[in-house]
């Protein structure tokens, strides 16, 4: 059985399609980076996913069920994000005593070593928390909980490096001690390259690609040299970014299927070669035409006049 | 080697989950309850009403004081609660743990029930603590102090028909508040509608609130009273659900 499995998904707001025929499918026990720009779409799949929004159109199963008012659905995901709302009146202790009474896997020995480990106070409150504290505390209801569909949608927000790093070290362990799908949203892909499996790119409300980590280490290649160089061996190749750094200097991330004929006129020719990173793809890859030379241009074009 | 077993739930488990889960959380309700019963109490220390005699060298003074508002206050405290469990914040915290639409309605449902029980009772012993602090307060005075002439049959139907006015007023809370919630609009809408049509309708000689004053609390028959209020609350939650139904939460 699939964990995920959507079919030509729509949602809707009043004024934007958040979701236009996303279809997507995750077998269960991996661990799945959700990429994109903002306002790609991520969150609304998930919250789909988890059962509180609804869908327009279109099929989403999560193990087979349709996610929105499902108990089943429900009990066997969980869903943490920023603004986690937990009863003011509740400390931190009595959060996660709740949460070992609702969900059926609970682990409460790691959620109190989590707690220790991350220097909470038992009767500290939720409300109370910095924004890094916070995320934090929701990731160890998100671990402990082991739900088969764990959903974590920037899941780091605020949190420092020390903290980010140690978050990434603790869902490693746990997912390889307890296998589970894990679905998790965030703009430090590069930090997690080492956890990931799968990575899907979402973009303008539907799947650009998905596809297994390593094979989108290598995917693309960069090249830098001169643009009259460059121009005529980029001619029949997928060109996925281009950016000029000096007045004929050229830098360009094509895909990587060179032969290694290619690779060695290119080389011949002063054409340097650099590997570039998933994070850095995913974010050439969705950049808008127009946009193509970054923000920068923006402050230059104000200087001019 | 640890496996990840999926986990059939049955509505009923998470419904008594999600009650307990309300019972330790929202503390606040009771908070509330023990401070407006207070004024209650505070408010019916006034009297309700007094009446003299005067004549042939004796002049006596009668004050009444009732525990009515005691009640009114609580009822009101119960529309309010309600009310205040529709709102988004209170409606996410059901769903930051297990719960559908149906689990997280019914829970609230059946947890105002027990509140209901719980102000109602309450009410009523602070119709004791009145008593006690006229006697205490008017030493003047002779404090004549009925209760309960016609033995406890009688005084657990008086709770059973607070019990029950206030958990309809929930309903009327709740259902507002599920409105509400739907299109802000009925912020607005609903309080002018209510009153816009009570005067309209009093124009044309029809006094819609002193027939609803008739129609329940007016009403002698007892079983009568438990079947009208019975029916009434129903309905209205049973609408209120089919609105939440509609709801998406954490936008």
């Amino acid at each position: 059985m699939k964990a995920i499995k959507c079919k030509d998904l729509i949602k809707r707001y009043r004024r934007k399609k958040a979701l236009d025929n996303l279809n997507l499918s995750i077998e269960e026990n991996r661990i799945v980076g959700l990429a994109g720009r903002n306002g790609a779409g991520k969150t609304t799949l998930m919250k789909i996913l988890a059962g509180l929004l609804k869908e327009q159109s279109g099929i989403v199963e999560v193990y087979g069920r349709r996610p929105f008012n499902n108990l089943f659905v429900s009990a066997n995901t969980i869903y943490i994000d920023d603004q986690m709302n937990f009863p003011s009146p509740l400390t931190l202790i009595e959060i996660l005593e709740e949460g070992q009474r609702f969900y059926y896997n609970w682990d409460h020995e790691l959620a109190l070593s989590l707690f220790n480990y991350f220097g909470f106070h038992p009767k500290q409150r939720h409300n109370e928390l910095s924004k890094g504290k916070e995320s934090t505390f929701n990731m160890i209801v998100g671990l402990a909980s082991r739900s088969p569909l764990t959903i974590f949608d920037e899941p780091t927000t605020g949190m420092d490096a020390a903290v980010r790093k140690d978050f990434y070290r603790a869902l490693l362990k746990d997912y390889l001690n307890h296998p589970r799908t894990i679905l998790l949203s965030t703009h430090y892909l590069e930090e997690m390259e080492d956890l990931l499996e799968e990575v899907v790119l979402m973009h303008n409300g539907s799947i650009f690609f998905h596809m297994p980590m390593d094979d989108l280490k290598t995917y693309s290649i960069g090249l830098t040299g001169k643009r009259t160089v460059l121009e005529p061996w980029a001619q029949e190749k997928e060109i996925f970014y281009t950016h000029d750094t000096g007045v004929d200097d050229r830098y360009l991330v094509i895909k990587n299927n060179l032969s290694d004929k290619e690779v060695e006129d290119m080389k011949q020719a002063g054409i340097r070669f650099s590997p570039v990173s998933a994070s850095d793809l995913c974010v050439y890859v969705t950049d808008e035409k127009g946009r193509e030379r970054g923000v920068d241009d923006v402050f230059n074009r104000s200087a001019d006049r | 080697m640890w496996t990840m077993s999926l986990t059939e739930v049955q509505t009923v488990d998470v419904v008594k989950k999600q009650i307990g889960y309300k019972w330790r959380a929202y503390t606040g309700v009771f908070m509330s309850l023990v401070i407006i019963q207070l004024l209650g109490v505070l408010f019916s220390l006034n009297g309700s009403g007094s009446g003299g005699y005067g004549r042939t060298g004796y002049d006596i003074m009668v004050q009444y004081f009732s525990g009515d508002i005691i009640i009114v206050f609580t009822i009101f405290w119960g529309f309010l609660t309600a009310l205040l469990f529709t709102t988004r914040a209170y409606r996410e915290d059901d769903f930051s743990f297990i719960t559908n639409r149906t689990s997280s309605t019914i829970s609230t449902i059946l947890f105002l029930f027990v509140i209901s029980v719980i102000g109602g009772f309450t009410s009523l012993l602070s119709g004791y603590l009145l008593k006690v602090l006229t006697y205490i307060l008017f030493p003047e005075g002779k404090t004549l102090l009925i209760s309960n002439p016609e033995g406890p049959g009688v005084w657990i139907m008086g709770l059973v028909s607070v019990v029950l006015i206030i958990f309809m007023f929930s309903s009327i809370g709740y259902l507002a508040g599920m409105m509400i919630q739907w299109n802000k609009l009925f912020l607005i809408l609903l309080p002018v509608l209510l009153f816009g049509s009570m005067t309209w309708l009093a124009q044309s000689g029809v006094m819609v609130g002193e027939y609803f004053y008739q129609f329940y609390f007016q009403e002698k028959n007892f079983i009568l009273y438990v079947m009208k209020t019975i029916v009434s609350t129903t309905g209205l939650y049973t609408f209120a659900a089919f609105i939440s139904n509609h709801l998406e939460v954490k936008k």
